[in-house]
């Protein structure tokens, strides 16, 4: 899926003119940079966030047609979608102190779960107006942007959300697994909306250990069925709908349209249509692209 | 001051205590009442950073949520045309009563436990369909919602004549990218709330929350100054009032 690019109404700052430097997380004291996850984290951590940033201001101000009466600020958001929560800090650069600017986040105690995504932009707080053409004249106009950090502070990694229990204590038919999906919207976490409950009685459940002779098999029925399963009520839950813009990552609709685009070859919408419109193919479609049964031992 | 951790229950066990409580409540909403327990034995906090209710407080905790909002309940189902009235009853008493952390607030388990262990009446009550969104502790949860317009719009959630209706919050609410700015969630509530005619406030609203979805594109709103979001807002506010496209 191609990165999302963000076209601007504005002249943007130049590459040339800023250099983001690496991101620190230092959680308890620790320092450390920010990685995919997060050690010894837990909702009691004092959490910061750090970096440096090499701004050429004459380079940003020429690039951007903004003159020295705007001021430009360095903002850092860390955005909590789980905790529905966001914490912004913007501060002006003068240039003053040299062309680096150190600039640091301070994240609560308790206040974020799960991930946070990191991002980092140069931005006009008070441009001018009116402002001659091409030039941002409003305040907050994004100028440039770093590439966004994700880290996972909770949980194991990307591993799909599982729970292995005991269908017959729960008053569930045997089947070998159940995949759920509750959310209100596309938008909410994946991780949050979607289970995959093993029922632990079926002879599926002893399969998908690592060293059993049938777990490569398993294991593509087990992902075709997920897939399937998981599109299968989006295509007709009337509740659920498909945004044309996209989905911020993390997302359900971020992980569907991944899905589709990396492993079925086509866009979520059409494979919705398809769900819709003609089963067998769908079925077929899913079966053949995520390699059901094909991994059948000798 | 928000201290607690609340006991986590997962998604399998969360789906059958739900089918024994809706079994439960083909006999009535005393029956769901009766099943109602402060602990389970396959509920667990996260292991750290928080303290943990015991049974006991939690029992108190059932005691006073139930005081408040009992007198809505006494028939054993709301009626219809009070869910704003009990939902804002609700959000401030859980929000006050538990005292959540907002990292644990923000998983599925908690809210589970809760919904379907210790207050499967008031589930029971306020939706006798007792769908799993409802009960389950994600977005859509009976209690969970509340606690989270709570959480963000505080006095808003109560003021207004008329309050914010469930349309308006849910457009506030439904777009968490939205809502992930704060201030700007509040600052969307209040010019609703300041809108004159309140017959068409919904429609505005709905136009209101639009318009401003569309300026964040270029605009890193979370940046600006609180002052500088309500300019925004009630700029766009201005425009929607004038007829302006």
């Amino acid at each position: 899926m191609p990165r999302e690019v963000r076209v601007l109404p504005h002249r943007p700052a130049s590459s040339d003119s800023v250099e983001w430097g690496p991101l620190w997380l230092t959680v308890n004291g620790h320092r450390e940079p920010a990685g995919d996850l997060v050690d010894a984290w837990d909702y009691a951590s004092e959490t910061v966030v750090d970096y440096d940033v090499r701004l050429d201001l004459d380079m940003v101000r020429s690039s951007t047609g903004l003159d020295e009466t705007a001021t430009i600020a360095v903002a850092t958001k860390v955005d909590c979608p789980t905790a529905l929560t966001r914490l912004t800090s913007a501060v002006p650069y003068t240039g003053e102190d040299g062309p680096v600017t150190s600039i640091s986040l301070s994240i609560p105690a308790g206040s974020v779960a799960d991930a946070i995504v990191i991002t980092r932009h140069l931005i006009v707080l008070d441009p001018p107006s009116p402002a001659p053409d091409g030039v941002a004249d409003r305040a907050g106009a994004r100028l440039h942007e770093a590439p966004r950090t994700r880290v996972r502070l909770e949980g194991a990694g990307g591993r799909f959300p599982t729970e292995a229990v005991p269908f017959s204590e729960l008053g569930l038919e045997p089947a070998a697994w159940r995949v759920d999906l509750t959310c209100e919207s596309l938008d909410n976490a994946f991780l949050g909306a979607v289970r995959l409950i093993v029922n632990t009685e079926h002879p599926a459940a002893a399969a998908l250990d690592a060293g059993h002779e049938a777990h490569d098999m398993i294991l593509t029925a087990l992902r075709c069925d997920v897939v399937r399963q998981l599109l299968s009520r989006l295509a007709f839950d009337n509740t659920l709908e498909v945004d044309e813009r996209g989905y911020e990552d993390g997302s359900v609709g971020s992980v569907l349209e991944t899905i589709c685009d990396l492993h079925l070859g086509r866009d979520l919408p059409s494979v919705l249509e398809l769900a819709r419109q003609d089963a067998p193919g769908f079925e077929m479609l899913a079966q053949a692209r995520l390699g059901f049964l094909s991994k059948v031992p000798t | 001051m928000t201290v607690y951790v609340y006991p986590r229950l997962g998604r399998a066990l969360a789906l059958a205590r739900l089918e024994e409580v809706r079994r439960a409540y083909t006999q009535g909403i005393g029956a769901v009442t009766e099943l109602a327990l402060a602990e389970h034995p396959r509920a667990a906090p996260v292991a750290t950073g928080g303290q943990v209710p015991t049974p006991d407080e939690l029992w108190r905790i059932r005691s006073e949520v139930m005081d408040r909002v009992g007198p809505w309940l006494e028939s054993g189902e709301l009626l219809r045309g009070h869910a704003g009235d009990f939902d804002r009853t609700l959000g401030a008493a859980l929000h006050e009563l538990l005292q959540i952390i907002p990292a644990d607030a923000a998983h599925e388990g908690p809210w589970s436990f809760l919904s379907i262990v210790l207050l499967p009446d008031i589930l029971a009550a306020r939706f006798p369909t007792m769908h799993e969104d409802r009960a389950l502790g994600t977005g859509r949860n009976v209690l969970r919602r509340v606690w989270i317009r709570e959480e963000i719009l505080a006095d808003l959630h109560h003021s207004g004549d008329p309050p914010l209706g469930e349309d308006e919050l849910v457009g506030i609410f439904e777009r968490s990218a939205v809502v992930r700015n704060r201030p700007l969630a509040r600052y969307l509530a209040q010019a609703v709330l300041a809108h004159r005619d309140a017959s068409a406030r919904s429609e505005f609203a709905r136009e209101l929350y639009k318009r401003v979805r569309r300026t964040t594109g270029p605009l890193l709103l979370d940046a600006l100054p609180d002052t500088q979001v309500a300019k925004l807002v009630d700029a766009v506010a201005g425009s929607i009032t004038q007829g302006s496209p």
